[in-house]
């Protein structure tokens, strides 16, 4: 095998199916056979979906049938249920370098968050990495300065030499340029690890209300004319429902569906700024028309769907937080910055010895 | 950071194990549900939990049958922009072995946010006779003094000083009243709906049985002054406190120092 590309992140919504995505395009065009083992901290939620997991979906359709699988390490003790039978860490070693002997390359994707990630225990990610001497992009979901700077260091510290590229991903637009002036010299000069910067990018993070209507599915009740708006999260809470829209307030289940947050005094609390881009009404009720007028008079859609409020939560919650086939434009537009931000034609520049 | 958002940033295990301080205990034995597991004796799912980490609300839903039309205990609360005060946004409970009544829809099937925006009359006249308060679609569980003190126990656990809540009803207003809860903003409206019910007051004399709602002796107890509220006594009243109509008072508890505030002393239920 030429290699191991492990794909690290400190916490979730870093972008790891994306950067998955582009490393496997990449190692297509190289020509080089690849697999791909996503590390999975909940087997019930990864492995009963219809088809699998999203990324299991998606990684099949780039690399082919049979070319990726799902591994779960054991549960420690006490844990609901008891311990769960697993492989240890050595066993799961020896069973990637098994499974991938028909490969030249894997690709692993550890878990949303390296550092600490509880149900992972008691396998450790960074054990692994080093133990596969894996070559380890390293992503982290901007939080405040001080956060990404300090983890990002004490896993390189950890990872002893392995990472290959560090990418701090989401970092609000309006901070981007200071941030970015301020971070790159300090992660840089720890061991010279290229390292590029993105910023929060609402094609990026976002599902349009059409798109969103389309996969629910759901009807839309009111706001045609908003279709092409963008979505970036959900809520149930209640304080972003003022003026005409307190009338929501009474409705069970209503989610308020979040557009791009605004500029506001703290960057670490998204959701408090965000604003109400939609109104999504589950259950078997039909919208009332005040429901449909105070919608129109705060100008945003109003979506129905049939589901109960928890199914369509979760649903809601697995559309807006994972990448599909259809995402191709968040993957490019990703791409194009990230390559454009580490100064190369290609993400494998960084692994020199996959580089042809 | 405020303690919901905080919390929802943890492990489900540990996070629910902390929402279960917010289900009534009563629940689990008289719905067979374990406590640990939150399955019940046929091992499926009972309660669910929404608390996920980038929002600051927490919703808890506890239903006999996974495809029940309604949850028969649902509680949602949420943060405040401090982390010594907590929101308590609903509390929905339902007696699931009591008829139903479709108060929540019209006859075309359109949502009536509980008939604060448009009435199902036949089905509240219906809900009324059967002795349900405005905005029931089945009888309760007789859990709300137990639910109060979950909350206020969370709270306490979490050093939350006050828990606030918007009572949608004038009976909800009541009953917070009578387990310690303080007017935040209201106080004066309720005791003057107080003052207007009595013999000879405003709305006293609307009570005329010009609908079902308003019958005489309605102003004696609870459930009749909150179906005349609901039905729209107050609308159209010259006064100064109650020109607008029903507002939803504004209400807060203090956790371990109750408050004592009574706006219709001697109330039958």
């Amino acid at each position: 095998m030429k290699g191991i590309l492990y794909i690290g992140s400190t916490g979730p919504g870093s972008g790891r199916s994306l950067l998955g995505w582009l490393l496997a395009e990449s190692l297509l065009r190289q020509g080089v056979p690849t697999g791909f083992v996503h590390l999975a901290s909940d087997p019930e939620g990864e492995q009963g979906l219809p088809g699998g997991s999203p990324d299991s979906v998606l990684f099949s359709r780039l690399l082919g049938e049979g070319r990726t699988r799902t591994i779960c390490p054991p549960k420690e003790d006490g844990a609901p249920g008891g311990r769960v039978p697993g492989l240890s860490l050595a066993e799961i070693c020896e069973d990637l370098h098994a499974w991938g002997k028909h490969c030249e390359c894997l690709l692993v994707m550890g878990s949303q968050r390296l550092f600490s990630d509880r149900p992972l225990f008691p396998v450790s990610e960074m054990d692994l990495a080093r133990r596969l001497k894996a070559d380890v992009f390293l992503l982290d979901r901007y939080e405040a300065e001080a956060t990404s700077i300090y983890s990002l260091l004490s896993i390189q510290s950890l990872l002893r030499g392995l990472t290959r590229c560090v990418i701090v991903n989401r970092i609000p637009a309006r901070e981007y340029d200071r941030e970015k002036a301020r971070m790159k010299p300090l992660l840089q000069r720890q061991e010279g690890t290229p390292a590029a910067f993105v910023p929060e990018m609402s094609v990026l993070s976002s599902l349009t209300v059409g798109e969103i209507a389309q996969r629910l599915p759901a009807e839309l009740v009111a706001g045609e004319e908003h279709t092409e708006r963008r979505i970036c999260g959900c809520s149930l809470g209640t304080r972003l429902l003022q003026g005409p829209l307190r009338l929501f307030r009474q409705a069970y289940g209503r989610m308020v569906l979040t557009g791009q947050p605004t500029p506001g005094p703290s960057n670490t609390d998204p959701s408090c700024e965000a604003s109400v881009a939609g109104i999504l009404l589950p259950g078997p009720r039909l919208p009332n028309p005040q429901m449909i007028q105070a919608a129109g008079k705060a100008d945003i859609p109003l979506l129905a769907t049939s589901g109960d409020a928890f199914t369509t939560l979760e649903t809601l919650q697995g559309i807006l937080g994972t990448i599909r086939w259809e995402d191709r434009l968040k993957q490019e537009v990703f791409s194009q910055w990230l390559l454009k931000d580490l100064g190369v034609r290609d993400i494998l520049e960084c692994v020199p010895h996959l580089w042809k | 950071m405020a303690w919901i958002r905080a919390i929802n940033q943890l492990s489900s295990q540990e996070k629910q194990g902390l929402y279960r301080l917010l289900i009534a205990p009563e629940l689990f034995g008289r719905f067979k549900i374990n406590p640990l597991t939150f399955r019940g004796p046929e091992g499926a799912k009972r309660v669910r939990f929404y608390c996920p980490p980038y929002d600051p609300i927490a919703l808890i839903e506890v239903r006999q049958d996974p495809s029940a039309r309604e949850p028969l205990y649902s509680m949602q609360i949420s943060d405040r922009p401090d982390a010594k005060t907590l929101e308590w946004d609903f509390l929905l409970v339902n007696d699931p072995d009591s008829p139903r009544f479709d108060i929540d829809v019209d006859e075309q099937g359109r949502d009536t946010l509980f008939g604060r925006a448009n009435r199902n009359l036949p089905e509240e006249r219906k809900a009324m006779e059967a002795g349900l308060f405005p905005g029931q679609v089945r009888s309760g569980l007789r859990l709300t003094r137990s639910t109060v003190g979950c909350i206020e126990h969370f709270a306490k656990t979490l050093s939350i000083q006050t828990v606030f809540l918007d009572a949608l009803f004038y009976h909800n207003a009541i009953a917070y009243e009578r387990l310690g809860f303080c007017y935040f903003e209201g106080f004066r409206r309720m005791k003057r709906i107080q003052e207007a019910f009595q013999e000879g007051g405003a709305l006293y004399r609307r009570l005329d049985g010009s609908t079902p709602f308003r019958e005489p002796g309605f102003q004696e107890t609870i459930r009749g002054r909150s179906w005349a509220i609901h039905d729209g006594i107050l609308d159209g009243l010259e006064d100064e406190f109650l020109a607008d109509g029903w507002v939803s008072p504004r209400m807060y508890l203090m956790t371990g120092r109750h408050g004592s505030e009574c706006t219709f002393p001697h109330a039958r239920t």
